[in-house]
């Protein structure tokens, strides 16, 4: 009943936002465009490596083409669900918006942190798996249902660890009152998952793993897909991304509890 | 930019001042800005598990590869342009109106106020990176104070390149929505043959040379090459052929461009 009520909403939510939009039309098609440069950008760009070595850190080109294409589509998700929110966290709480959307009768994170989203970028998570097919192919490995499902898991979890640090960045606006420069935090943070975490030495490596969601980003689903993920992880993925959205969320609600409101 | 150059130059120092204050107002975008340069360190990254496992890369160690990126962060931090994307915003927002009424061109004030944010960036980053280089074996730029000065008037030269390139590509704006978009893609495309991405001694030939005679190497890394001391004399001169002659080039497309294009600004919101 509830989620039926949150799913409806969130449709009526994005499509207003996709119509806004697309009334600029050659812009969106000229991203669409742009999509396809960056993903080949990307692509190219770690294939300089190779001349050198057949191997790096014991991933070959066509396999860290499967994290590159990951990176891409995380990359595109952030772009797409979580800067257009985050970046009006600033003007919420400057002008008083958000006294409003509290008065609202619907969940006040629900509607702060999924409001908008932007279309831009749309095609960048596509683009990003397809990449990631193109990856898996090349390094002429065979696929199993049980390495996408895996896959499928994986990933899900490493995009709600990142959902989870940007509602933390949300909640700490509330008291900082700006965002400015948390997109760029949080950019930076994907950025490092656009290599596996075996390319990070010694004590770093360590820290992207287990303190930071990085590894959980983009190395745990590739290495899924090409079928070397430590089955381990199929249970401390999910768990690990289930305690970190319900602690965001309680931090949120110690947030809310604090906000004194623009207007008084 | 027809300006007596005495009016001009405390016109500059008013704007540049006026741009730090903006900088210093706004630190926690400094330091961010800061950390977007995270993007060289990461391909260096690669490089040191190259060299750690297969040797030394065409003549670059780990010290090399270690001291051309963390130039390469610094270098970023003067030259990579922004003033396309802010153009085109003034454009569409109609903000270009006041700048257009101002008694100063509106390339000065562009310059003027990018300026004073390099200035600020660098104030923080020059120490940290020379701290560097005196404590650590691995940031090693083996030069003397006469190549110091070479470095420092070619790092001029990249900020007055990528500027006025920025410039004369917004010019664009005043036909096309797509401008800033073009820009991304001679931007992007520029990146391999910039030494953005890897060293250009590291990249096949026909890129190396392309790469000398198009504009984007004098942005990136002919500086940085000039600091890790791999030049010889011509090859220094043709460098710094190179940047003035686009250099030139570029402001007069701006010069010839800026007249016509001025003509055909509607104001927004007017």
């Amino acid at each position: 009943m509830m989620s039926g009520r949150y799913g409806r909403l969130l449709s009526i939510f994005w499509r207003n936002s996709v119509a806004t939009e697309l009334e600029y039309r050659v812009n969106f098609v000229a991203n669409v465009a742009l999509s396809v440069f960056w993903l080949v950008w990307a692509a190219a760009g770690v294939s300089v490596y190779f001349r050198f070595a057949d191997e790096v850190a014991g991933w070959t080109y066509a396999e860290l083409l499967v994290v590159v294409g990951l990176f891409f589509a995380v990359n595109g998700l952030r772009q797409a669900l979580i800067t257009p929110n985050l970046s009006r966290m600033t003007e919420y709480i400057r002008q008083g918006t958000l006294d409003f959307l509290l008065t609202k009768p619907i969940d006040a994170q629900f509607i702060v942190s999924l409001r908008h989203i932007g279309v831009y970028n749309w095609l960048d998570p596509v683009l990003g798996v397809a990449l990631a097919a193109v990856g898996v192919a090349a390094a002429g490995r065979g696929v199993t249902p049980a390495a996408v499902g895996a896959f499928a898991v994986l990933l899900v979890a490493g995009v709600l660890l990142m959902y989870a640090l940007a509602l933390t960045l949300m909640s700490s606006a509330v008291w900082t009152v700006s965002s400015d420069g948390m997109d760029d935090v949080l950019q930076g943070v994907v950025e490092v998952a656009r290599l596996p975490v075996q390319m990070y030495r010694g004590v770093l490596q360590t820290v992207l793993t287990v303190g930071a969601p990085v590894a959980f980003l983009t190395t745990f689903p590739a290495e899924a897909l090409l079928g070397r993920a430590d089955g381990r992880l199929l249970l401390i993925a999910p768990s690990v991304a289930v305690v970190a959205v319900v602690a965001a969320s309680s931090f949120w609600r110690l947030a809310l509890r604090s906000y004194a409101g623009a207007s008084s | 930019m027809a300006d007596a150059p005495a009016g001009l130059s405390t016109a500059y120092r008013g704007m540049v001042r006026a741009s730090v204050a903006t900088a210093l107002a706004y630190r926690g975008r400094v330091a961010i800005w800061i950390l977007t340069s995270l993007f060289p360190l990461i391909m260096m990254v690669v490089w040191l598990n190259v060299v750690a496992e297969q040797g030394p890369a065409i003549g670059f160690g780990r010290t090399e590869f270690i001291s051309y990126y963390v130039a390469a962060a610094l270098v970023f931090q003067v030259t990579q342009s922004y003033l396309t994307w802010i153009w085109d915003d003034d454009l569409r927002s109609g903000a270009m109106s006041f700048r257009l009424l101002k008694p100063v061109g509106v390339y000065h004030q562009f310059l003027a106020q990018d300026l004073g944010m390099r200035l600020v960036t660098l104030a923080v980053l020059l120490p940290v990176v020379a701290v560097a280089a005196l404590v650590s074996d691995d940031v090693r730029y083996p030069v003397g104070p006469a190549e110091l000065v070479l470095v420092g008037v070619a790092l001029v030269l990249a900020f007055l390149l990528a500027c006025t390139m920025s410039m004369a590509f917004a010019l664009i704006g005043f036909w096309s929505t797509q401008c800033a978009n073009l820009y991304s893609l001679w931007w992007g495309a520029g990146a391999f043959l910039s030494g953005w991405i890897a060293p250009l001694e590291v990249l096949p030939g026909p890129l190396r040379t392309a790469a000398t005679v198009l504009p984007f190497r004098s942005t990136v890394g002919f500086p940085i090459e000039l600091l890790l001391g791999r030049l010889d004399g011509a090859a220094i001169a043709l460098g710094f052929g190179v940047t003035l002659a686009w250099l030139a080039a570029f402001g007069m497309v701006y010069r010839i461009g800026w007249p016509v294009a001025v003509r055909r600004y509607q104001a927004v919101g007017g």
